[in-house]
């Protein structure tokens, strides 16, 4: 190794053995200068210290370049993963070039992957504003997400330029936006096809406000939850000055998503109303006898002036309008889901007066009320293993030594909604909330200690691990007959675990695609539970194996509340304000020629789950 | 991994789409990092892994910069000092990687079973160094550990070694001489623990003896 001239004065040490040690090792890299070497040799016949130290830097010389004979292997595919990665930088690059830097909303240093989808993203989302600006004349916004964006601060207009075949994806979405009138419209969307995720751009279809649901909320719900037949929506109200927390169920006018044409500029709603061009239910009729006065309304009982007005539950009487199924409770958790039929709704819930922790409730569509299923006040669903069968977890305490605080753990056990019967499976090891796959064969849990939040009676990890593992390992089926035999061994090694993450979690999201094929994971962070990463796996069909080399959306920002279904990724990236309420609106949508992503402008969104 | 944790995204995996070789003849850039990696990837992971003892994340931290050099192509004034420019790269990766660290820790996902961490064994086997000068090495300042790996195990001339550094060959020199003195004391410590440790075990093997000999 050879330096620079810049020569070492005697005067730039503190100390004689300073100078002796850095003439070491200016003599190890053979920039000793002559003189100082004759000073060196001088000192050290006078230094025992110093000698021990030029023996000890030959010596540690000599063991750190016995590493230079055998340089560790890179992975094999590590080309491959790279050439990828510059394939998309490759692509954004262009894109950007192209749009004259106009992106510049997301810091590209963040991710030199994720670009290319956001290339796609910012494509498909001009495409939107020139269609309907440009090519339909209509020039007044409308109440669709999309529809606003043309004349707002969308990304800077451009046509796409011929390239790649688009891929036909025929996805239907649902949103929650915020209005000019300051309610929160459910807005829809249909995605008929994106450009290919590894193409510049392509003329695809843009996406089209669907047919408008014609359901405003009059306060900023929590969360939303939609049945897989859009035919209700099932959302959750924090309490406030004037209203209890709550949970409600509001019908959805019906609606043919998949067969409905673009609107035509005259079909377009102009009014921030909402009313649905189609009403085919009738319009729910204010009762006049309730004590509850839920904050969801329907669209077809207000008008476009005013306020709508609150509508009373009174279920029996009313059928088609909404319904409160819970009231004075606060939802826990992320795990809330309907059964895979759509026939039942699961979701873990607590007295909103902080008097006692955790229960597991249920309710059956058509029924007047959500029904608790546990009573022990530390139980949660974490999911559903089929249509009459729902898995929950309870929190086992053992008392702590010495005032210590009690070590808290979970077993997890199988629930009958019908019954509220309980069937424990000890098998299963020391689980918690854990998502089970649709084939029953793994699930995404909590493994490790729990404890208890500070401010409420909620339970959260503690130490251990967010893991996938076997969900029906060695032994009788889990679904059928549950083994009381409790697991034995290493439950890691029985239940082949496999960590996702580890630490002291806040909250996390797992749900399954329907086929089985795709698992996206959302984990909250730390500091903010409202906002955290998604993640998106696919999995081998043959072996369940996850192909994590090549996730196919790694830790990107969203808001808490995806939405996983056939075909398509729902999510909503952390709004600049830091609120909980996302700033747009993002959908990966795949098939199997390919994928490609979409998103909405900047606004004030939610994800229907 | 999170915001708080790292921020990387990556999308990718479905399959089908353009061909690579349609975007190499179009990019110059792309075309010389494809070289570069040729010639350099291995060196570059291998002092990743010796800077963060963990085979995946080096794994991933190489992709990372490679694709920096590609982004960053513009910035390299003279071919010849490509090798010291990626280190240089390399370096800032691993540095920034440190600092973002956080409590929570994203693994990793390889579909196998496996411990939340790389075990000693896995990593003296991975960067070929002993145990107690991994410990060592981990003990001394990052900037050190670098400077010393580069000098010692990568071979960078001095002046590719302040490059790399992103500082002067004077201050490369002084970072050097601290790093040795640094590796020096926590070799010295990692003898004391070890011999501290085997004392003890002398000692809890004496008490459990039993005594012999008195009536």
């Amino acid at each position: 190794m050879t330096f620079g001239r810049r020569r070492r004065r005697p005067d730039d040490w503190s100390t004689s053995h300073a100078r002796a040690h850095a003439a070491l090792s200016d003599r190890l890299d053979g920039v000793l200068e002559p003189s100082e070497a004759g000073w060196l040799d001088e000192h050290l016949a006078g230094c025992v210290d110093c000698r021990r130290a030029a023996e000890a830097y030959d010596a540690q010389r000599l063991q750190l370049r016995a590493g230079r004979d055998h340089p560790p292997l890179p992975p094999r595919d590590l080309w491959a993963r790279t050439a990828a990665a510059i394939e998309h930088e490759s692509r954004f690059r262009d894109h950007r070039e192209r749009a004259g830097g106009g992106i510049g909303r997301r810091p590209l240093a963040i991710s030199s992957a994720l670009v290319a989808a956001l290339a796609v993203t910012v494509v498909v989302g001009t495409l939107i504003s020139s269609q309907l600006s440009g090519g339909g004349g209509h020039a007044t916004p409308n109440p669709s997400g999309v529809t606003t964006a043309a004349g707002s601060a969308g990304p800077t207009a451009q046509t796409a330029a011929p390239g790649a075949t688009p891929i036909v994806v025929a996805q239907h979405v649902d949103y929650v936006k915020k209005g000019l009138d300051g309610r929160y419209q459910v807005t829809s969307l249909d995605v008929r096809s994106v450009c290919p995720e590894s193409s510049d751009s392509c003329n695809t279809a843009a996406p089209t406000p669907a047919q408008e649901p014609g359901v405003q909320l009059t306060t900023k719900p929590q969360t939303v939850f939609g049945n897989r037949d859009r035919t209700q929506l099932i959302v959750v109200n924090e309490a406030d000055q004037t209203q209890p927390a709550s949970i409600s169920v509001v019908p959805l006018p019906s609606s043919t998503p998949e067969a409905s044409p673009p609107p035509s500029e005259s079909a377009a709603p102009t009014s921030s109303a909402g009313a649905s061009p189609t009403p085919s239910e009738p319009s729910a009729t204010p009762a006049e006898t309730s004590s509850a006065t839920p904050s969801i309304a329907p669209t077809e009982s207000g008008g476009s002036s005013g306020p709508p007005p609150s509508i009373p539950v009174t279920p029996s009487s009313t059928p088609g309008g909404p319904i409160e199924i819970a009231e004075n409770v606060i939802l826990v958790g992320q795990s809330a889901a309907y059964s895979p039929n759509g026939d039942w709704f699961a979701f873990t819930a607590r007295p909103a007066d902080g008097s006692a922790g955790p229960d597991i409730y249920v309710w059956k569509v058509g029924d007047s009320a959500a029904r608790a299923v546990t009573n022990d006040h530390r139980s949660s669903f974490g999911s559903w293993l089929d249509e009459g069968t729902a898995i929950g977890s309870t929190v086992v305490e053992t008392p702590g030594t010495n005032g210590q605080e009690p070590d808290r753990a979970s077993v997890s056990f199988l629930i009958d909604p019908v019954t509220s019967k309980q069937v424990p499976l000890p098998q299963t090891g020391r689980t918690w909330l854990p998502s089970v796959d649709p084939s029953g064969q793994r699930a995404v849990y909590w493994t490790g200690s729990l404890r208890l939040k500070s401010d409420a009676p909620v339970f959260l990890p503690k130490a251990g691990r967010l893991v996938i593992g076997d969900w029906n390992p060695a032994g009788p089926a889990a679904s059928d007959e549950p083994s009381s035999t409790p697991l034995s061994g290493d439950q890691a090694v029985e239940r082949h675990e496999t960590t996702i993450a580890t630490g002291q979690l806040g909250d996390w999201d797992a749900r399954w695609e329907s086929t089985g094929r795709k698992l996206a994971v959302w984990i909250a962070n730390a500091d903010d539970p409202h906002v955290g990463v998604l993640s998106l796996y696919a999995v081998d069909p043959f072996d369940g194996r996850i192909d994590l080399k090549k996730p196919l959306l790694d830790g990107t920002p969203a808001t808490a509340g995806f939405s996983i279904s056939d075909g398509k990724l729902v999510w909503a990236e952390p709004a600049a304000d830091g609120s909980g309420t996302g700033g747009r609106i993002f959908v990966l949508a795949w098939t199997d020629q390919g994928a490609g992503t979409v998103e909405t402008v900047q606004d004030q969104v939610l994800v229907i789950r | 991994m999170v915001a708080a944790l790292d921020n990387r995204i990556r999308l990718g995996g479905f399959g089908g789409g353009a061909t690579m070789s349609g975007v190499w003849e179009r990019d110059a850039a792309a075309g010389f990092v494809e070289e570069l990696f040729a010639a350099h990837h291995g060196e570059i992971y291998a002092y990743l892994i010796r800077m963060l003892r963990d085979p995946e994340l080096a794994a991933d931290l190489t992709q990372d910069a490679f694709v920096k050099a590609y982004r960053n192509y513009d910035t390299l004034e003279k071919p010849e000092n490509a090798r010291a420019w990626l280190y240089q790269i390399a370096h800032r990766v691993a540095l920034d990687h440190i600092r973002r660290q956080k409590i929570v820790r994203f693994l990793p996902w390889t579909g196998e079973s496996r411990g939340a961490v790389p075990s000693a064994e896995r990593l003296v086997m991975d960067s070929h160094l002993s145990a107690d000068m991994q410990r060592a090495l981990a003990r001394i300042p990052e900037r050190q550990r670098a400077a010393l790996l580069l000098a010692e195990l990568h071979d960078l001339t001095g002046l590719e070694l302040a490059a790399a550094l992103g500082v002067s060959h004077v201050a490369a020199r002084a970072l050097l001489t601290r790093a040795r003195e640094s590796l020096r004391q926590a070799l010295a410590a990692e003898r004391d623990a070890e011999a501290l440790a085997e004392s003890e075990a002398d000692a809890r093997a004496a008490a459990n003896r039993p005594s012999r000999g008195a009536p």
